[in-house]
């Protein structure tokens, strides 16, 4: 594995742990069709989340060096509020990545991709991605 | 109800009483010390708040482990004060609980 080498000329290196749940259906109140009906849509969302890596990781590294996928899908499922309209599914991702940099300061940098299922037509993937990184 | 709690918990437990989430970044940058530090997620904070609050008490509970456990109480407008010092107090005796949010309602 590469590693940073203090010592050696050129950009430092920096090693990151990526977590991925993707594809996640999801019923969400959002956008005009949410506003005019009052009934929530569905969103297909992926998540891929850059965590700062440990050094290293051993056979016996305890659960805690790395991050619960479930964090991720719970910031994309439960920890959607019920009953909140967002008028934009981009505050859909925002809430998302502000979850998640909440709840760990390890997370440095979150992605959110989402699918707006009910206007496909043919099967293609019409939607956002949004990106935050920590500051 | 803030008083009642104090009152009930003494130096069992740490409470901070959430208004928003920056509740949990002040926890992450002084995490304090002690056997439990009760998040108390009053009726007025947002529904967006409360629920990045609820979402964090899951992963700050393990980063705060072995040494001190986290809980939290979510509660809804009229929640009755009795409820929640009780509710307060079983998770103040269950030493082995920690990471657990308990929503108080109303009676009835």
């Amino acid at each position: 594995m590469a590693r940073a080498n203090p010592t050696s000329e050129g950009p430092a290196l920096t090693d990151r742990l990526t977590l991925n749940v993707h594809d996640l259906e999801v019923m969400v109140l959002t956008g005009i069709y949410s506003e005019e009906t009052h009934l929530p849509q569905p969103l297909r969302i992926s998540l891929t989340v850059d965590l700062v890596a440990p050094e290293r990781f051993d056979p016996d590294t305890p659960l805690s060096e790395s991050k619960n996928y479930l964090d991720l899908k719970h910031a994309a499922t439960s920890a959607l509020p019920v009953g909140v309209h967002f008028k934009l599914v981009e505050a859909v991702a925002d809430h998302i990545c502000e979850t998640l940099f909440l709840q760990d300061q390890r997370v440095t940098r979150v992605e959110v991709s989402i699918v707006k299922l009910a206007i496909s037509e043919a099967g293609e993937s019409i939607g956002v991605t949004l990106v935050r990184n920590r500051r | 109800m803030r008083d009642a709690l104090a009152a009930a918990l003494g130096a069992r437990a740490t409470l901070v009483f959430a208004q928003d989430a920056r509740a949990v970044a002040a926890l992450q940058a002084a995490p304090p010390g002690g056997d439990l530090v009760l998040l108390v997620i009053e009726s007025g904070v947002s529904a967006l708040d409360r629920a990045m609050l609820v979402a964090a008490v899951g992963p700050l509970a393990q980063a705060l482990a072995p040494v001190t456990r986290l809980a939290a109480l979510d509660l809804a407008d009229n929640a009755e004060p009795s409820d929640v010092v009780a509710a307060a107090e079983f998770l103040a005796a269950a030493g082995s609980t920690t990471g657990q949010v308990l929503r108080i309602v109303p009676r009835g």
